[in-house]
């Protein structure tokens, strides 16, 4: 029974307590009022880690429950407004890289404005695309064999996911095409995996839930597709796509089919944006239904709970989906026009090959007709 | 204007469940013909539930292009303030017949 067995858990406790720790001229700045270590009563308290669920994305609905823990700190705010500056655990590495300024209030001229940039996003998104990074690395290393002749478990989850994630891919994409861009569409599926789920960590907040990312996410994979389908197919097979079957439909078929492929990054986004914040959004107002109660009995009950639950579920789902339909688009575009789709996706009739009698033999005693 | 907060508040309220009818009746029917494929044959049960999922996934985003529209149009209902100081301001006709 070594300490070693626990090198992990001690890791993570000495990174929580860096994080946690309140560094005084933090304390001192006036945007500190919504630390999860100044509230009051159980029921603010409950109402800000909530808040702190969502991040930034909370409504007007959740102001007027905020309005009471901030009466007595620095800023001057009416009730019922929002103050975008929650912070996530992040939030002393947010104010070291972006100043001390409130994430969203910039002044000019003496006047401030509200501003759209989200700094606590940003932070949040490289901090778990490096943990990703990390993990794989880690899991990646050469097996670790210990004397029982068993590979350490971070390697077996690590392998099992990208492999398991590679065979689903070669299901779908064909072995050539899943061999050559498993790494981009799983690491698309990594990504937003474990953005996703950063939003049920209470103090964090889900980067799919900002329009930015899915939106940055959707651009990638449509630009990544196109140049995809042009390297694999060719450019004048990738130009046919858009024409269409009969050549002389192509005035109305190219439009058409333009919009269609337009709009595939637009429905990527949307669909994962709007699961996400949709479902962080349930969550806030779950979490605020049960301030009443907590205030009533004085002990905290997690009526998100179950939202959490159906958010790690619909979190796997959504980052499933993106990367399904990611690799789809990739292999309907990279199929050549003219060559058999083992899929049969443009409907041709004329390519079905009857196995047995199609193969081209090199000596006749080598066919399987007997 | 109380035409248009009534109509708004209408739209609102119904656009969701609408398009919830339709993706109830879409989800029920792809359901049902994956169940009914898993029972005829059970060793493709694996397959089947994957693609049940991820067809039920898209059947689903497009309520959640519904859900969008409502956050869009949310903001744009007013308070209850507001509509008792049109109410008041403007008030509706009544029949006197």
């Amino acid at each position: 029974m070594s300490l070693s067995k626990f090198r992990f858990f001690l890791v993570a406790l000495l990174l929580s307590a860096v994080l946690l720790a309140r560094v005084p001229s933090v304390l001192a700045a006036p945007e500190d009022a919504h630390g999860p270590n100044t509230s009051g009563s159980v029921a603010t308290e409950t109402a800000e880690t909530a808040e702190n669920l969502t991040g930034h994305d909370v409504g007007p609905a959740a102001g007027g429950v905020e309005g009471h823990g901030n009466a007595e700190h620095g800023e001057e705010k009416a009730p019922g407004t929002f103050d975008p500056h929650a912070g996530t655990w992040l939030h002393l590495l947010t104010q070291k890289i972006f100043g001390q300024e409130p994430v969203g209030i910039v002044e000019h001229g003496g006047e401030k404005h509200f501003t759209n940039i989200q700094y606590d996003v940003i932070v949040v998104s490289v901090f778990t695309m490096a943990l990703i990074a990390l993990l794989g690395v880690l899991g990646a290393r050469k097996m670790r064999v210990r004397p029982e002749g068993k590979p350490a478990s971070l390697s077996h989850i690590v392998e099992t996911s990208a492999e398991g994630f590679r065979n689903y891919l070669i299901g779908i994409m064909g072995p050539d095409l899943a061999g050559k861009y498993a790494p981009l569409i799983s690491s698309f599926f990594f990504t937003i995996l474990f953005f996703n789920w950063m939003g049920l960590i209470p103090g964090m907040l889900a980067p799919t839930a900002n329009p930015n990312v899915p939106v940055a996410l959707a651009l990638v994979a449509f630009v990544c597709t196109h140049f995809i389908a042009i390297k694999e197919a060719g450019f004048k097979s990738w130009f046919m796509h858009f024409v269409g079957e009969p050549i002389w439909l192509a005035p109305l078929n190219f439009p058409l089919h333009l919009i269609g492929e337009l709009i595939k990054p637009l429905s990527l986004s949307i669909r994962l944006l709007c699961n996400v914040f949709g479902e962080e959004m349930v969550a806030l107002q779950l979490s605020l239904l049960a301030v009443g109660a907590i205030a009533a009995l004085h002990f905290p009950i997690p009526f998100q709970l179950p939202m959490l639950l159906l958010g790690t579920f619909f979190g796997l789902l959504q980052a499933l989906v993106f990367s399904t339909l990611l690799a789809i688009y990739v292999s309907i575009l990279s199929t050549h026009h003219d060559d058999h789709d083992s899929n049969n996706i443009h409907g041709h009739v004329e390519h079905v090959h009857v196995h047995g009698f199609d193969e081209v033999v090199a000596h006749p005693s080598q066919s399987p007709v007997a | 204007m109380h035409i248009y907060w009534g109509m708004l508040a209408l739209a609102v309220g119904m656009g969701l469940p609408i398009a919830v009818i339709g993706a109830g009746l879409g989800q029920g029917k792809a359901i049902a013909s994956a169940l009914e494929g898993m029972a005829r044959q059970p060793e493709a049960a694996g397959t089947i539930q994957t693609a049940m999922i991820i067809g039920l996934a898209l059947i689903e985003s497009l309520v959640i292009y519904a859900l969008l529209m409502f956050f869009m149009l949310k903001p744009l209902l007013p308070t209850v303030e507001q509509a008792t100081e049109a109410a008041k301001a403007a008030p509706v006709a009544t029949m006197t017949r």
